[in-house]
């Protein structure tokens, strides 16, 4: 009776794998921004959690509508993105730019609706040297911002280069790229939404 | 050039936009009932990894790529908030 060869490696078959999507540069560039981030969550929490009743205080001077608004546009302009790509690997540049256009619009609702709760708490006296939970407050949601308006800068330059005829097809893993970048933000939002806008422990 | 097949069809795009949202509602509602705190940190934070991982197998499209890339990815989302709930909870 024929002996049958045993797979005794418990690891998948590699081949069965696609390929990562986007050039490998932009998911060191993404890991390197998640760690820095990491940092500013476990910090805020750290100082939440020994600071229950200032940051609860601060945090009911917020605007939980404006937050969820900012949650919903992120995850939105996301899926966009998301579907845009998608065409892009149809070779479809119409659907492509059209979605990148469509994405930095709704993003541009989470700029609208953050620079409005920012004009809100500064006009009520809130700033970055009121207390802790502001300090905390301004740097990290500030930091995140930076890095939307960063992604829809960058969206914009991939949508106005999806003009050039063939972009779609040569630069499929520029496009990618972009959006991965996208996803990672709308990424860092998810976790610092419940910390800023839900999580209340006093 | 990487080429990236198709196997993210938009319904499976739509349907985990609308989960996305549902969870985002859940986490806001949740806060919303006056629950124990120790148990109100535990299911958002439980819902922030969920919704996480929809973002990175979905919408990043790491569920078909290489089983690293996206353990590496995984474990950030189960790590971080792990770590921020031993804060809260052990505070």
């Amino acid at each position: 009776m024929p002996v049958q060869p045993i797979n005794i490696t418990s690891q998948p078959d590699q081949s069965a794998y696609k390929e990562l999507p986007g050039d490998l540069a932009i998911w060191f560039f993404i890991f390197a921004e998640l760690t820095v981030f990491a940092i500013f969550f476990i910090s805020f929490a750290w100082m939440d959690s020994r600071n229950p009743e200032m940051f609860d205080a601060g945090k009911a001077t917020l605007h939980p509508i404006a937050g969820l608004i900012n949650t919903l546009a992120l995850i939105t302009s996301s899926y966009v993105l998301a579907v845009a790509v998608q065409a892009a690997q149809k070779g479809d540049a119409i659907a492509c730019r059209r979605g990148f256009w469509l994405s930095i619009s709704i993003a541009s609702i989470y700029v609208v609706s953050k620079m409005w709760e920012y004009d809100q708490l500064i006009e009520a006296g809130y700033d970055l040297s009121t207390n802790n939970f502001y300090m905390f407050y301004f740097f990290t949601t500030g930091f995140h911002f930076m890095h939307v308006l960063l992604g829809m800068v960058i969206l914009a330059i991939l949508a106005v280069c999806l003009n050039k005829p063939n972009y779609v097809n040569s630069e499929l893993s520029t496009l990618e790229s972009g959006a991965s970048y996208w996803h990672m933000v709308d990424l860092l939002w998810l976790i610092l939404f419940p910390l800023v806008y839900v999580i209340k422990i006093f | 050039m990487s080429i990236r097949s198709n196997d993210s069809t938009i319904k499976t795009l739509t349907i985990s936009w609308a989960l996305l949202l549902i969870l985002t509602l859940t986490a806001i509602i949740l806060s919303q009932l006056n629950i124990e705190p120790s148990l109100l940190v535990t299911l958002v934070l439980a819902v922030t990894v969920f919704k996480s991982q929809i973002v990175i197998d979905i919408f990043m499209g790491l569920k078909e790529v290489d089983y690293r890339w996206r353990r590496l990815m995984l474990s950030y989302i189960i790590f971080v908030p792990l770590i921020l709930g031993c804060i809260y909870l052990t505070a």
